[in-house]
């Protein structure tokens, strides 16, 4: 498997199925892990980040996690490769934007990634489309159980697993799951929701992880506590909140229809057209209308489109996805006019091929 | 997250004299070498020992962030064994890239040695 295969599929957690898979786009789990016998990264010379790198990496390659493993040097990469990973989720930005030695095994399907030398020496996440995170947490487990057979991992008696930074000490676990809420942002209730998540110590963030904009109206949430709780227990925290945010998206969406169906229909359908017709698109605005689109999707409103289709556009205007397949750099004003001309291929050939399916 | 670990480490310093912080900030991991002061404007350790080198100046930093000071998740199958050993390996890398800054070759050829010893002991 080769990176250049990426920009055909879309990825495991693009898949728009699975529970709540209109609302909830991805679930998602995340392990910080460190070697017990090198420094952390900021005290870890060039030499140990190189160490660090081919132990993990036969650790990650003899334990079998996948039988398809893509292993990437992050470090030879091109700048749009790297900008690529980010795009699809498959390594964080600080990962993209890091210095010296560092990699990423990517399993075909998309469903987990290996990060090395990032914040900490191994990063384990695991992905799935819908609301899943029982089964991603056994999924993550089972790799972290086949990797700890042949390294040793920096753990402490009373604190658990030792960590770069302090708050991830303990379990070293991220729960997070992304969800789509573009109707509780245009009743303006969104942030009612944010300052009831942050009293239980949840953190909301954006569709690109720490410190980025909620682009498209997605929202990231996940906890912000990882010591003095089992992996059960953190997960099962936000289990139990996610059918709770989902109620209010849904009863928002409902209010919506039932205050003037006309107006989101005509919001929805104006979005729609903007993108099946325009010349040159910014990013932002793509996702600014693909969220409409998709919330008219899910509310039957466009009926020839699938979610599977609009997820997929998402990732796919985004800079890096538009530059490799042009194959080549393109300013941004160019980008946006390749975005335009992607949009009305794409939804234009959507098109066509359900009336085609329908008749 | 790294700003809201800073400001907890800022509140933190609240209760405590000039002196008594200065005096912590100088503290030195002897496994690694960070001061508590780097980790306070980094946001980021510098090696599994800082856990217990610092343990003063993070417990009530991890009280803060966590509400909570014990582990009571998963644990290794194989636990580190003797951690003492493992930390003397970070030690003895950093000693020996010194000497060799140094030009004491005898000395980094020494810990060299010794290093290698200790990681095929702990791969068979």
């Amino acid at each position: 498997m080769e990176l250049k295969e990426l920009i055909q599929t879309s990825g495991e957690w693009l898949r728009g199925t699975g529970p709540e898979a209109d609302i909830v786009i991805s679930s998602r789990v995340r392990l910080a892990r460190n070697l017990a016998d090198f420094p952390f990264i900021s005290r870890a010379t060039p030499q140990d980040r190189v160490q660090v790198e081919r132990i993990l990496r036969n650790a990650i390659i003899t334990s079998k996690v996948s039988a398809d493993l893509l292993y990437v040097a992050v470090d030879e990469l091109e700048g749009v490769d790297r900008q690529l990973l980010v795009e699809r989720h498959l390594i964080s930005r600080e990962h993209a934007e890091g210095q010296g030695r560092r990699a990423v095994a990517i399993d075909k399907a998309e469903k987990f990634s290996l990060m090395i030398n990032e914040e900490d020496h191994l990063r384990i996440q695991v992905m799935q489309s819908g609301f899943n995170l029982r089964s991603v947490w056994e999924q993550i487990n089972a790799i972290d159980n086949a990797i700890e057979d042949k390294v040793t991992y920096a753990f402490h008696e009373r604190l658990g697993y030792l960590t770069a930074c302090p708050t991830n000490v303990g379990t070293g676990m991220r729960v997070s799951v992304m969800l789509h809420l573009p109707a509780l942002v245009i009743t303006r209730q969104i942030e009612k929701v944010f300052r009831s998540l942050q009293k239980i110590s949840l953190a909301v963030r954006g569709l690109f992880g720490e410190g980025s904009q909620a682009m498209g109206d997605f929202y990231q949430i996940s906890n912000q506590i990882t010591l003095g709780r089992s992996e059960d227990e953190l997960v099962q925290q936000v289990n139990d909140i996610v059918p709770v945010i989902i109620d209010y998206e849904r009863q928002a969406r409902q209010f919506l229809i039932k205050e003037s169906q006309e107006n989101l229909h005509d919001r929805v359908s104006r979005a729609y057209g903007i993108l099946r017709t325009a010349q040159t698109i910014s990013s932002e605005e793509t996702m600014h209308l693909l969220s409409s689109v998709r919330m008219g999707v899910n509310l039957g409103l466009i009926p020839d489109l699938r979610i599977a289709d609009i997820n997929e556009l998402f990732i796919h205007t985004q800079p890096a996805h538009l530059q490799k397949r042009t194959g080549g750099e393109l300013g941004s004003a160019d980008r946006n006019i390749e975005r335009a001309r992607y949009l009305r291929q794409y939804l234009s050939r959507e098109d066509g091929a359900n009336r085609a399916e329908k008749n | 997250m790294a700003a809201a670990l800073a400001q907890q480490v800022q509140q933190m310093a609240i209760g405590q004299t000039a002196e008594e912080l200065a005096h912590l900030d100088q503290q030195a991991c002897p496994v690694c070498g960070i001061t508590f002061y780097e980790f306070r404007s980094q946001g980021r350790l510098g090696c599994p020992h800082d856990y217990v080198a610092f343990q003063t100046q993070l417990e009530p930093l991890i009280m803060n962030v966590h509400g909570e000071s014990e582990h009571v998740g998963k644990r290794p199958r194989r636990t580190p064994g003797s951690s003492e050993q493992r930390t003397q390996l970070i030690r003895m890398r950093r000693e020996m890239k010194e000497a060799i800054e140094n030009e004491h070759y005898e000395r980094a050829s020494e810990l060299r040695d010794h290093i290698r010893r200790i990681e095929t002991e702990q791969a068979s």
